[in-house]
C-alpha cells in the first residue's frame, strides 16, 4: 500500500521534473517573460524614504545645541526605536552613503537619553508585540522639545502630538504627511520639494 | 508599518532559505543590492513604488510562502512574549513537535517520530548556520543543555521535513536555526535576574554595540542554578541489590549552567566564539542508576567568517570553525551492577565551509558550496572504578567528510518555481550518499501558494552506535547510513489582511533506522497538519495548529512508540493594560500514546501564562511566567520506564537596559 503510494507520488515528481528541466531548458524567451517579482519590503522603501528626507533638509547650525555634524567626518545620526527591521535595513541603506559631505550612523535607541544626540529619530508606535523598545512615544518627544530632530513615525496622530514626519500606507504605496509648523519652529528647513508630496495622514 | 518591515524582512530571509542558503548570510547581500538602487532612487521614484499591502498586519507565518519547506520562524518577541526558557519550550509551539524530557535531555518528537536513546541525531541543530550536534553522539542540545542563554536568540527557524540537501547528515527530520542578537540589537548594557523555580536562579550580563565606523560587537555572560523536585522514588532494584531499603535521596534533580557569548564583525567580516556547560543531577529511577548521580556536557566553538562581492550579482563566502565537545558522567548504574561507572566523552573538529552564491536576472539563482570536516579527536571512555576488568575499551579515533552541494532556482513562468538542490557526502568511514531535494511552488492567486516538496535525507551512525557504551552491546561493523524520503503538499493562503491559514499533507519513509545498534527498523508516518494564524491591528497575536499523524513501525507493523495521533496548539498575545502590559498564554495538547515498553499514556493538556510589562519604570522591564498553570500532572516515556513532568511552577524575570 506505501509502496504503491510512493510509486505513484515518485512519478509524479519526475514528471514534474521532466517539464521543469524541459520548460528550463527551452527557451531564454520564457525566461525573460517572468518578470523578477519585485518583493519591496517596507523597511528598505522606509529607509530610502529616510534617506531622502535628510538630503532635502537643513538642520540649524548649532541651534538648541544640537549642531549640523560639527565636522565633515562626523556623522548624521539617525537613531530607531523599536523596529528590529528598519534598523538593518537603514544600516544597509547608509553604508557608504554621505549628505553633504557627511557620513551617516544609524544607532538603536534604548531610551530618551538617547535621543538628543540623533538627527533623526525613528519611533515605532508602541504596544505591538515586536516592539521591544521601553520608550514610549511622548515620552520620546516630551525629551526632544525644542530640539531640532527630525521624527517619523507610523503612530496615529503623530504629527498632530509634536511629531514632524507621519508615514502611512495608501494602497500599495508608501505616503507621508509633514507638520511644517513643527519643523519650522525646530529650526528644521524642510525642502519644498518634499512639502509639495506630502498629503494629510488619514484621521487616526 | 513596523509591523509591515517584519513581514517583509522574513518574506526575503524566507527566499534565501529556498536557495539553500542560510539566510543571515545572503539576506545582507539581497539588501545591499535593493539598498543601493534604493538610495539612489529619488522620492518621487519611490512614491511609485508598489509595498507590500499589509494595512497594519504582519503575517510571519505568510512570509514565509516561497519556501520549499515547512518552515516557521520565532522570534526574540515571541521568546519574551512567552517566557521561553530553553529552545524546547519554543519547539514545543511549533506544528508536529512534541517535546519529551526526562530530566537529563529533552528530546524532539518530529512528526510523529521519537525514539528511546535518540539524542535528537535526527533533528539538526545549528548556530547561525553552524552545526551544533557533535560529531560523537549527534546530540541536537534543546533544552538546559544548549549552549546559548535563549535571551540571547533573536530568531528560530524551524524547518520541517529532509533538510540533508543543504545540512548533510543528521538533518533527517528537520533542522533549527537559531540567530543569536548582534551588538545593534542590544546598544548598550543589559542585566537580566530571573528568580523562581526552574531556574531557580538565573543571571545574565550583556554588552553591544555598533560603531559609526561599522564596528559591531556583543559580549554576553549567564549563570543560572536550579535545585529541581526532590521526591522521586529510588529504583527498588537498587534497594534490593545494595541492601538498603530505606536510603533517602537529597538532591537529583538539581541543573546548573554556565554559558558565554561574543561576537564581533566588520564590513565582510565576522568572529564568533560561545561555550556552554550544563551540570545535571540525573534522577535514579529514570536511569536506574545510585543517587547523587550527575553529569557535565560542555559545547564550545570558534568561527570566523568572511564574504564579499565578485562580481556585481555574486558572492564568496568562506567560513572556518573549531568545535569542542566533553562529556562527563557519573554514574552507579543497574546495568554496572551498581559499579561506580565514569563514561566520558569528547570531540574537536574542524570544519571549513566555500559558498558561491549567484543571482541571475528574472529570478533564477545559483548555490555552489563545499564542506569539510575534520574530527581530529573522537574519544570515548567507561570505566568502572569498583572493577576495573569491566571498564568499556577505549575508543579513540578521527574521521573525516567532504560534502560538495549545490542548489538552482528557477523561475519557470512568473507565478511558477522549481528548485533543485543536492548534496552529495563522503565520509572517511565509509559511507557516500547523495541526497536530492525538489520543490515545486506556484503562486495560485496573490493569496494563494502551492508546493510539491520532495527530499531525501540521511544520518550516518554515530560513534556511540558504532563503539557501542550499553553494557552487553558490542560493535557492529555492518551499520549503514539510515535513509529517509519524503512528500508534502503545502497550501498556504491569506483568507484576509489579519488571517491566514497553511495546510500540509506529508508522507515519509525512513529506512534501516538503527535501533539497538543494527539498521533494524522502518518508520512510515503519514501526517497532516493545519494552521490558522492572525495578527489584528490592537496588537493581539495568535497562532494555532493542528496536526494528525500516523506513524507505523513497519519492522513489527505496529503503531511508533510516544507517536501521538493528534497535537493541538494555541499561542494568544494580546495587550492588556494601555501600551505596556501584554498577556501571552500558550495551549498544548498531546494525545494518548505509548512508551517505549508498550504501556499506554494519557492524553493532557497545558497550559502557560506570561505577563510582561515593559517598560515597568525607566529602562526597567519585568515578567511573570507561570508554567502549567492548572497543575496538570501527565507521564511522559523516557528511554526504560516514564517520568512525571514537572509541576506548576513560577519565574518572576527582570530586565534593565544601560
Amino acid at each position: 500500500m506505501h509502496r504503491l503510494r510512493s510509486t505513484f507520488l515518485r512519478s509524479v515528481l519526475q514528471a514534474c521534473l521532466a517539464l521543469g528541466l524541459a520548460v528550463a531548458t527551452q527557451s531564454e524567451a520564457v525566461a525573460q517573460r517572468a518578470p523578477a517579482s519585485a518583493v519591496l519590503d517596507a523597511p528598505s522603501v522606509t529607509a530610502a524614504y529616510i534617506l531622502n528626507f535628510i538630503r532635502f533638509t537643513e538642520w540649524p547650525a548649532a541651534a538648541g545645541g544640537k549642531p549640523v555634524p560639527a565636522t565633515p567626518e562626523a556623522p548624521y545620526v539617525i537613531g530607531v526605536a523599536g523596529n528590529r527591521e528598519l534598523l538593518d535595513a537603514l544600516i544597509q541603506i547608509t553604508e557608504g552613503q554621505r549628505v553633504r559631505g557627511h557620513p551617516l550612523h544609524v544607532i538603536n535607541v534604548k531610551s530618551t537619553d538617547d535621543l538628543p544626540a540623533c538627527h533623526v529619530a525613528y519611533l515605532a508606535p508602541p504596544g505591538g508585540p515586536y516592539n521591544d523598545t521601553t520608550l514610549r512615544i511622548p515620552d520620546a518627544l516630551q525629551a526632544l522639545q525644542g530640539i531640532p530632530v527630525l521624527t517619523f513615525s507610523t503612530a496615529p496622530g503623530f504629527t498632530r502630538s509634536g511629531g514632524v514626519v507621519q508615514l502611512f500606507q495608501e494602497g500599495q504605496h508608501l505616503r507621508f504627511e509633514i507638520a511644517a509648523d513643527t519643523a519650522r519652529s525646530l529650526g528644521l528647513t524642510i525642502h519644498s520639494r518634499l512639502l509639495a508630496l506630502a498629503r494629510p495622514a488619514p484621521a487616526p | 508599518m513596523h509591523q509591515a518591515a517584519r513581514y517583509l524582512r522574513l518574506r526575503i530571509h524566507a527566499n534565501h532559505l529556498v536557495l539553500g542558503i542560510f539566510p543571515f548570510l545572503a539576506a545582507p547581500y539581497a539588501f545591499a543590492e535593493t539598498a543601493d538602487k534604493l538610495a539612489s532612487l529619488e522620492l518621487e521614484k519611490l512614491m511609485e513604488l508598489p509595498v507590500e499591502t499589509v494595512s497594519g498586519v504582519s503575517k510571519y507565518e505568510q512570509s514565509i510562502r516561497q519556501a520549499p519547506a515547512s518552515v516557521t520562524v520565532l522570534t526574540a518577541a515571541d521568546i519574551r512574549n512567552y517566557g521561553w526558557r530553553t529552545l524546547s519550550d519554543a519547539l514545543r509551539t511549533a506544528p508536529g513537535f512534541h517535546i519529551r524530557n526526562d530530566r537529563f535531555y529533552e528530546y524532539v518528537g518530529n512528526r510523529g517520530y521519537t525514539r528511546a536513546y535518540d539524542y535528537n541525531s535526527r533533528t539538526l541543530v545549528l548556530i547561525n548556520g553552524h552545526r551544533i550536534n557533535d560529531p560523537i553522539y549527534q546530540l541536537g542540545a534543546i533544552g538546559t543543555d544548549f549552549l546559548l542563554d535563549p535571551d540571547l536568540i533573536e530568531r528560530i527557524e524551524i524547518i520541517r521535513g529532509p533538510g540533508s540537501s543543504v545540512y548533510g547528515s543528521s538533518a533527517f527530520y528537520g533542522a533549527v536555526n537559531i540567530i543569536p542578537k548582534k551588538g545593534r540589537d542590544l546598544a548598550g548594557g543589559q542585566a537580566a535576574l530571573a528568580l523562581g523555580s526552574s531556574p531557580d536562579t538565573k543571571g545574565r550580563v550583556s554588552y553591544g554595540d555598533r560603531t559609526p565606523s561599522g564596528v559591531e560587537y556583543l559580549i554576553s555572560a549567564t549563570v543560572a542554578d536550579s535545585h529541581g523536585e526532590s521526591d522521586f522514588a529510588l529504583p527498588d532494584s537498587w534497594r534490593t541489590a545494595t541492601g538498603r531499603p530505606d536510603a533517602k535521596i537529597s538532591s537529583e534533580d538539581g541543573t546548573r549552567q554556565q554559558q558565554l557569548y561574543a561576537h564581533a564583525s566588520y564590513r565582510g567580516f565576522e568572529t564568533e566564539a560561545a561555550y556552554g556547560r550544563r551540570e545535571k543531577d540525573v534522577l535514579p529511577n529514570v536511569y536506574n542508576t545510585y543517587p547523587g548521580a550527575h553529569a557535565a556536557d560542555t559545547r564550545a566553538y570558534w568561527l570566523a567568517r568572511a564574504s564579499g562581492h565578485v562580481q556585481p550579482d555574486a558572492t564568496l563566502e568562506a567560513k572556518t570553525s573549531i568545535d569542542y565537545y566533553d562529556y562527563d558522567g557519573h554514574f552507579m548504574p543497574e546495568g554496572y551492577g551498581f559499579h561506580r561507572f565514569h563514561p566520558t566523552a569528547s570531540s574537536v573538529s574542524l570544519n571549513h565551509e566555500l559558498r558561491y552564491h549567484q543571482t541571475f536576472t528574472d529570478g533564477h539563482s545559483l548555490l555552489l558550496g563545499t564542506e569539510i570536516q575534520n574530527n581530529l579527536r573522537l574519544k570515548t571512555t567507561g570505566k568502572d572504578l569498583d572493577d576495573p576488568s569491566q571498564s568499556l575499551m577505549p575508543v579513540n579515533v578521527s574521521s573525516s567528510y567532504v560534502s560538495p552541494f549545490a542548489q538552482f532556482d528557477y523561475q519557470l513562468l512568473d507565478p511558477l518555481r522549481i528548485s533543485l538542490g543536492g548534496r552529495y557526502d563522503s565520509y572517511s568511514t565509509g559511507e557516500d550518499r547523495f541526497t536530492p531535494r525538489t520543490g515545486l511552488i506556484w503562486d495560485a492567486t496573490s493569496a494563494t501558494t502551492l508546493k510539491l516538496l520532495y527530499g531525501e535525507s540521511f544520518r550516518v551512525p554515530n560513534l556511540e552506535e558504532r563503539y557501542p557504551t550499553e553494557p552487553g552491546s558490542s560493535a557492529n561493523p555492518n551499520l549503514r547510513p539510515e535513509i529517509n524520503r519524503s512528500w508534502e503538499l503545502v497550501a498556504e493562503h491569506q483568507l484576509s489582511p489579519t488571517w491566514s491559514a497553511d495546510a500540509h499533507v506529508y508522507h515519509t519513509q525512513s529506512f534501516g533506522l538503527i535501533i539497538n545498534y543494527a539498521n533494524s527498523t522502518d518508520y512510515t508516518t503519514t501526517g497532516t497538519e493545519l494552521g490558522l494564524n492572525s495578527y489584528l491591528t490592537n496588537g493581539i497575536l495568535i497562532r494555532t495548529s493542528g496536526t494528525w499523524q500516523n506513524t507505523r513501525d513497519e519492522s513489527t507493523d505496529s503503531h511508533a512508540a510516544d507517536s501521538p495521533h493528534l497535537l493541538g496548539k494555541v499561542n494568544f498575545s494580546a495587550p492588556v493594560y494601555s501600551d505596556w502590559l501584554r498577556a501571552s498564554t500558550e495551549l498544548q495538547y498531546v494525545s494518548k500514546r505509548d512508551d517505549f515498553t508498550g504501556s499506554e499514556l494519557g492524553e493532557y493538556l497545558t497550559a502557560n501564562l506570561t505577563l510582561r510589562a515593559a517598560p515597568l519604570w525607566r529602562s526597567w522591564s519585568a515578567s511573570i511566567s507561570l508554567y502549567n498553570i492548572a497543575d496538570a500532572h501527565w507521564s511522559e516515556a523516557t528511554n526504560a520506564s516514564r517520568i512525571t513532568t514537572p509541576p506548576r511552577s513560577a519565574v518572576l524575570r527582570i530586565t534593565r537596559d544601560f
